[in-house]
């Protein structure tokens, strides 16, 4: 783990993050662009598939996901830019492994969703609804997403005990 | 400074400061993103929706996201009330935070305005006439709520004061 850190903090994003002074908050601002975009465009979709937003085929609102993965991509590169940058404050931090859990959780619940349920949602009308299990898959993203807001702010109560 | 000082040692300001509890200002300020994520994440699914796709497809069935939208920013406003009382000073003497607000209270306008337009035009499911006016204010309401983001953040570094007594002791 301590080699880890060490090789992290000789990275040149650890550098960069630490070195300029408007750096991290402005990295702060595009991690918080990309949990907005995230969260938006997923739970719109994830509330059409519990049957919020009637008279819109869910695979017309699904057309808002490729903005959700640009968010997520922007929150991703900045969280491993602050991660590169006091990699203690993450990797002595049990909001940090609960993050990564609910990380892990969204996105074996989105390889489920893609491989066993997506081609039947392809198939719906403007007023159908989905399956339980569709259901189901919608609200442990959405449960996923909060869940992984919440680690993420609870990471900044926890210092780590060192020797960093 | 009196007030921001009385406020500060009031027992709401002292228990969500000071409690050593992940209830008091943690799970505060978790439910402030919370209702952030809500507010503002359905407010730019909504504009991205009519500035990429209400041409396609309506935009109507998607007005009980409008609800949700101000249950978020409920959550964000009672949070941030209780975040303000903890550390008054901090907020209130720092130009950064009345820069946030405008950009919030912006971004809540142009989602009642566009709220507005699709109740009045029924629940229906067919197009809307989206014009010049809506695609402009979506517009703006998306670099609005970056405007609201970016602000927010920088609370956090451009504060002058932490507390009352730190502007009357002059640090």
């Amino acid at each position: 783990m301590e080699a880890l850190i060490e090789w992290l903090l000789a990275t040149q994003l650890s550098d960069f993050i630490l070195t300029y002074r408007w750096a991290w908050p402005i990295a702060e601002t595009v991690h918080f662009v990309g949990l907005v975009l995230l969260f938006g465009s997923i739970a719109t979709f994830d509330f059409r598939v519990l049957g919020v937003g009637m008279g819109i085929a869910p695979r017309a609102v699904h057309r808002l996901v490729p903005f959700g993965v640009l968010g997520f991509c922007l929150s991703a590169l900045t969280g491993f830019a602050f991660i590169s940058g006091t990699p203690d404050q993450y990797f002595y931090n049990w909001a940090f492994y609960g993050k990564v859990t609910f990380l892990v959780v969204m996105g074996l619940n989105a390889i489920y969703f893609y491989s066993c349920i997506y081609a039947e949602i392809k198939t719906l009308g403007p007023y159908d609804s989905a399956s339980r299990l569709a259901k189901v898959s919608a609200c442990v993203s959405l449960f996923a997403m909060v869940a992984i807001m919440c680690c993420g702010r609870m990471l900044t109560f926890f210092r780590p005990p060192g020797p960093f | 400074m009196i007030f921001l000082s009385w406020l500060e040692q009031t027992a709401v300001s002292v228990w969500v400061r000071e409690a050593p509890t992940l209830w008091a200002f943690p799970f505060v300020l978790f439910l402030h993103t919370l209702g952030l994520g809500i507010v503002a994440g359905f407010s730019v699914a909504l504009n991205i929706w009519v500035l990429r796709f209400a041409d396609r497809y309506p935009l109507p069935p998607l007005a009980p996201l409008f609800s949700l939208a101000w249950t978020g920013f409920t959550v964000s406003l009672i949070s941030g009330i209780l975040l303000l009382i903890a550390f008054p000073t901090k907020a209130l003497t720092d130009p950064v935070f009345y820069i946030k607000l405008v950009f919030i209270a912006g971004a809540l306008v142009q989602l009642r305005q566009l709220q507005n337009y699709v109740m009045g035009c029924g629940n229906s499911s067919s197009l809307l006439t989206i014009s010049r006016r809506i695609r402009v204010g979506a517009g703006l309401s998306l670099a609005l709520w970056a405007g609201a983001i970016l602000t927010g953040r920088l609370l956090a570094y451009t504060y002058n004061y932490l507390m009352a007594t730190d502007f009357l002791m002059g640090f």
